[in-house]
């Protein structure tokens, strides 16, 4: 149980380290895809509904990794992603009904969402941080762009997802 | 009843330690954010320069796609000539209105003597125009220290100092303003004034000039450096080329959109200014 905890710490480690080496050479209209977020959402969107410890986990450690690259006091991306996983939540709630048929348009919809009110939050923290977030139109390049890393790890998540749950099954019938 | 209360109640509860013990993990986290921080870069500084050389090199790949070989090289190569030709310039330039001005500002001028220390690039946040260089407190790094190329490029100040680290904001940073002064490229060789104003930072590495009056006549191509009136960084540093004026006549102020010298993508060597003192 506890591996699971220490695989999500590293992943997130290093794919902060990668965000802020690797991936900013390949900006768009000076727009970066932010792996943190992604693989954040990725997680919650597949995690199950019945606890909160994990979710609120993760919003930890990945605002943690989010806000060492920061250069303001930590807290401003925990606390976000502690309200991106709530609205998740609350958002699920409501289209629990034909999810599993159309699971990318939830995706890519409730990520929109997410993706925005991170933002949001973040514009409204850094006026009380000496931080400098936009909100403006630009975000509509950075949500386009964060899009497409955000589908095909959708996919990537989604096939070894099956593959652990198929050799899971697999296992139960020996 | 009793029992949707008493739900209710320790739903409630559960709500408040959750945030209380939230609370105190972020207060814990501020108090111990230097060493938190530093042990951080401590242990990511050399995965983050493999990483940095690798999409280096894989952007360099890709983009050896869209460009000839070795037209990318000639290029940068051409760019270091320029920036150093346009440095002496800039450098004759004052010079030559030096001699126009009194001997006392002369002699404030020629004091302009610094001395560097190389750093390396251990990290970059595009986000907030930020980098992370590999030297601190342990190499008598401090706060404001002014952060510049080989080939006398500005590229920020020391904003933040760790143990092994220091974080420097990049004049392109959102919030940035950094006083210049506009060099104008002579075509009939007579000598003018430089124009004074300041270059405020865009985020995505970009800037624009700004608060330079009206009346004042500057054009594509004229050159940035920078004018040390806040006296925290050296005069004549290098800043950028115009691109374009935008002049309003309703506006007091005339602006123009820049070509920024800094290059952090390929450039991960620069030099801090470590002992440089306004001398009034």
């Amino acid at each position: 149980m506890w591996i699971k905890y220490i695989l999500i710490t590293l992943s997130f480690f290093i794919i902060s380290i990668m965000q802020n080496s690797f991936l900013t050479y390949f900006g768009i209209m000076g727009e970066l895809p932010n792996l943190i977020f992604i693989l954040f959402f990725i997680l919650i969107f597949f995690e199950g509904s019945d606890t909160y410890f994990d979710g609120f986990f993760m919003a930890i450690i990945a605002g943690l990794f989010s806000d060492m690259f920061l250069p303001a006091y930590f807290g401003a991306t925990i606390i976000s992603l502690i309200v991106v996983y709530f609205l998740k939540k609350f958002l699920m709630y409501f289209i629990t009904e034909n999810q599993s048929k159309y699971p990318v348009f939830y995706f890519i919809s409730l990520f929109s969402v997410c993706f925005i009110v991170n933002r949001l939050i973040l514009y409204i923290i850094s006026f009380f941080l000496q931080l400098h977030f936009t909100f403006n139109s630009s975000i509509i390049s950075s949500l386009i762009y964060n899009l497409v890393f955000a589908c095909i790890s959708f996919y990537l998540y989604k096939k070894i997802y099956k593959k652990s749950d198929l050799s899971h099954q697999l296992r139960l019938f020996k | 009843m009793n029992v949707s209360l008493r739900k209710s109640n320790f739903l409630w509860k559960g709500i408040i330690i959750k945030i209380i013990i939230l609370f105190t993990l972020i207060v814990f986290l501020n108090i111990f954010q230097i060493q938190i921080r530093n042990y951080f870069y401590f242990i990511s500084s050399p995965i983050s320069k493999i990483f940095l050389q690798s999409g280096s090199n894989t952007f360099n790949f890709f983009s050896s796609f869209l460009s000839f070989s070795d037209l990318k090289k000639e290029n940068n190569n051409l760019k270091e000539e320029n920036q150093e030709l346009l440095y002496q310039i800039s450098i004759l330039q004052s010079s030559l209105i030096q001699s126009h001005v009194s001997a006392e500002a002369l002699q404030n001028t020629q004091n302009d003597k610094f001395k560097i220390l190389p750093v390396k690039v251990v990290g970059l946040n595009l986000e907030n125009d930020s980098i992370l260089i590999n030297k601190g407190l342990d190499s008598g790094i401090k706060e404001n220290m002014p952060i510049i190329s080989s080939q006398k490029v500005i590229y920020g100040k020391v904003t933040k100092v760790y143990n092994n680290f220091s974080l420097v904001m990049l004049i392109s940073s959102r919030g940035s303003v950094l006083d210049v002064k506009v060099l104008q490229s002579q075509n009939s060789g007579a000598i003018k004034a430089p124009v004074h104003g300041a270059i405020r930072g865009l985020g995505g590495l970009s800037f624009y000039l700004d608060l330079i009056n009206s009346d004042s006549e500057i054009k594509e191509g004229d050159i940035l450096t920078t004018s040390a009136l806040e006296g925290i960084f050296p005069a004549d540093l290098l800043v950028g080329k115009i691109k374009s004026v935008n002049k309003d006549d309703l506006k007091p102020f005339q602006t123009a959109d820049m070509q920024p010298f800094l290059d952090i993508k390929s450039n991960d060597n620069l030099f801090l200014i470590i002992d440089y003192q306004k001398t009034n």
